[in-house]
């Protein structure tokens, strides 16, 4: 019911309303989700920039295989006499021993493994955040005072939490503009209606989930380190591994989430959104 | 007085005591969700997840995939958009009085870029001289956008071969691109024209070349033209490429199976042996960025350098590397001084030509009487075959 400022009596809301208020209180079922989604679109574009630095660090690994491998084949068959090309056939074999592919297949997985242990240790603490987490003034006054007693979760969440909903957020968009365009497409003839259409679609998608997931994940992530510091205390955790909880979050998540905020690219999004 | 909405009210950031509206909140969930399952590993282990529950039976993305989207590591895993039977049968570049070659310059097309579509869509067969290509649905769709001429499917050969070139030709005025133009035969113009003009806006890096405009076509569509384009413009940038050394530089070993000279075991020749003193100059085939500046107990110092659409080229044995990582070269660039560093009985440069991450016969490639490296000093004659 809303208040009728002029006569002070009760309108009842129209169907619209009431359809908006009942999906508001299905909210806890599937914001969470969202949230872990919108993590998890971040994250990922931090791993695929992991991926190459991986491939480096494979590289390296490799020659440094190549050279312990030849030396040790060296010394060995030195000791059995045995003669110079009987020696660089067994060290060229060792060094054949990791090809193009395996590097490049290990650095996936460890970019995959790196992803998905950022997404365990972030995204899936959402579903016990709680939606109270999310207001303003007293999240960031809690914020202010948590960090007073710091633990690396209360500022590794928020800061993982934020860069990657960010990156998230720059991520969905695109995918929406193109969905966008693809399904005008199918109903405007016009091209730059169909254009219109995507870039709209492209900006309020970022519009809206910055403002109504990835701001509130942001807040609620603050609350949860917190909550979680607070529960300790209770507990009388010691204060050495109280400081230590989210260790694992900074270790994965926030270089990970780093990453995607540093390949997200703002300004050519919102370039191509506005001045299309 | 009403107040202003702020910030804090849209975005339900409030200390609410009244039930909070969800509408948005749902729409917003919704994208992020789509976008977790269309673009990431964790939403693909969650389709998994509930294929394997309800035991439908779906064909997956690999979990690794989702590394290849750009840059050149993709070519390690990606498949071949050339059949194994068209590289093998591709003996050079195309001669000015072969049919496409003709039709192309009618058209004002690239006879390489002409050669290279045609080959791609007839799968290499050629009836009387001209490609029997077999135009894709969305390629029509594209042609009939920008008035080309559509060849029936019965019509012969060179019609439908010449109907191809005119409908690229055309593209490739409207689009601005050869790139795009190829696109438009995988995925329909105007989701093409849309994907083109949102990377130039968007100030991306060379927009008008397929890597840079890629993310923005239809995901569904994004396979097939991967295909039509890293297929025809692999080619493309082999037929124009550049033998590395002076031409009269004898071959001692070609591309094939071969008794190895050290190992003596039968073995997959990946390169082709180019005998040249050591500190001969070495220049780039092509184009290209240099994926690898390294050394290993194999290959010696030996460069590998990305051309794009799954093309790399490798120049291994070497005594010095004139080049480092990342570096972008340009054809005929110094890139490194030959050797004999690795698995190497002599100075020699084994040049190496890979495709989708497959080695094939860089000499298939080359055509020694057209090379003019005049800039280097070095002759155009043929002295190797």
């Amino acid at each position: 019911m809303t208040a009728d400022k002029e006569t002070g009596s009760e309108r009842r809301p129209g169907a619209f309303t009431r359809f908006s208020l009942f999906l508001g209180r299905l909210r806890g079922l599937f914001f969470p989700l969202a949230i872990f989604a919108v993590l998890s679109v971040g994250l990922h574009v931090g791993s695929d920039q992991l991926d190459d630095h991986l491939f480096v660090v494979t590289n390296a690994l490799d020659s440094a295989l190549d050279a312990l491998l030849g030396a040790i084949i060296r010394e060995v068959w030195s000791w059995f006499g045995a003669r110079p090309e009987t020696i660089d056939a067994a060290t060229f074999r060792a060094a054949d021993f990791i090809d193009l592919e395996a590097k490049v297949t290990a650095a996936r997985l460890g970019a995959l493994a790196f992803e998905l242990a950022a997404v365990f240790v972030l995204a899936l603490p959402v579903f016990f955040y709680r939606a109270r987490d999310g207001d303003l003034r007293t999240t960031i006054q809690r914020f202010a005072r948590s960090l007073k007693d710091p633990t690396i979760l209360k500022v590794a969440a928020p800061l993982g939490v934020l860069f990657a909903s960010v990156a998230g957020v720059f991520a969905v968009s695109r995918e929406i503009q193109v969905l966008a365009h693809s399904l005008a497409s199918k109903l405007v003839a016009d091209p730059a209606e169909t254009t219109a259409l995507a870039a709209i679609g492209g900006l309020l998608a970022m519009a809206i989930v910055f403002v109504r997931i990835a701001l509130p994940a942001t807040l609620s992530a603050i609350g949860y380190a917190e909550r979680i510091a607070q529960n300790e205390i209770i507990l009388a955790v010691p204060a050495s591994r109280r400081r230590m909880r989210g260790l694992f979050v900074a270790i994965f998540a926030l270089p990970l989430s780093g990453l995607a905020l540093a390949a997200t690219p703002f300004i050519g999004t919102v370039r191509a959104l506005v001045f299309w | 007085m009403s107040s202003a909405i702020g910030l804090r009210e849209v975005s339900g950031l409030v200390h609410e005591q009244k039930p909070r509206r969800g509408l948005l909140d749902l729409v917003a969930s919704a994208m992020v969700v789509y976008a977790m399952v269309s673009a990431t590993p964790v939403g693909n282990l969650i389709v998994r997840t509930y294929h394997w529950v309800t035991g439908s039976r779906e064909k997956h993305r690999p979990l690794l995939s989702y590394f290849e989207t750009e840059g050149s590591l993709a070519v390690a895993h990606a498949p071949s958009p050339v059949p194994d039977a068209v590289v093998e049968r591709i003996v050079e570049p195309p001669k000015p009085d072969a049919p496409t070659t003709v039709e192309a310059k009618k058209v004002g097309l690239s006879p390489n870029l002409a050669r290279a579509i045609s080959i791609v869509l007839s799968n290499g067969r050629e009836v009387e001289g001209h490609y029997d290509v077999d135009l894709p649905a969305p390629a029509r769709a594209s042609f009939a956008a920008v008035g080309a001429r559509l060849a029936a499917r019965a019509a012969s050969a060179k019609e439908r071969e010449t109907a191809l070139l005119e409908g690229i030709a055309k593209l490739g005025q409207r689009l601005s691109s050869d790139e795009a133009a190829v696109a438009a035969c995988a995925v329909e113009l105007r989701d093409v024209e849309f994907a083109l003009a949102r990377a130039r806006a968007e100030g991306v890096e060379n927009p008008d070349r397929y890597r840079s405009f890629r993310p923005f076509l239809p995901p569904e569509h994004r396979a097939d033209a991967d295909l039509l384009v890293d297929g025809a413009f692999a080619l493309d940038i082999a037929f124009a490429m550049r033998w590395p050394v002076d031409v009269r530089a004898p071959i001692s070993s070609r591309f094939g199976w071969r008794e190895h000279p050290v190992l003596r075991a039968r073995e997959l020749h990946t390169g082709t042996d180019i005998a040249v003193g050591a500190g001969t100059r070495v220049h780039a085939i092509s184009d290209g960025k240099v994926l690898y500046a390294a050394s290993d107990a194999v290959n010696g110092n030996f460069l590998k350098i990305d051309h794009g659409h799954g093309l790399m080229s490798a120049y291994c044995h070497a005594s010095k590397l004139e080049v480092a990582r990342g570096a972008a070269v340009r054809k005929g660039d110094l890139v490194a001084l030959s050797g004999s560093t690795g698995r190497s009985t002599g100075p020699h440069l084994h040049l190496q030509i890979e495709l989708n991450g497959k080695p094939v016969d860089p000499e298939l490639f080359f055509r020694f009487e057209d090379l003019a490296f005049g800039a280097a000093g070095f002759p155009q004659q043929s002295t190797v075959r």
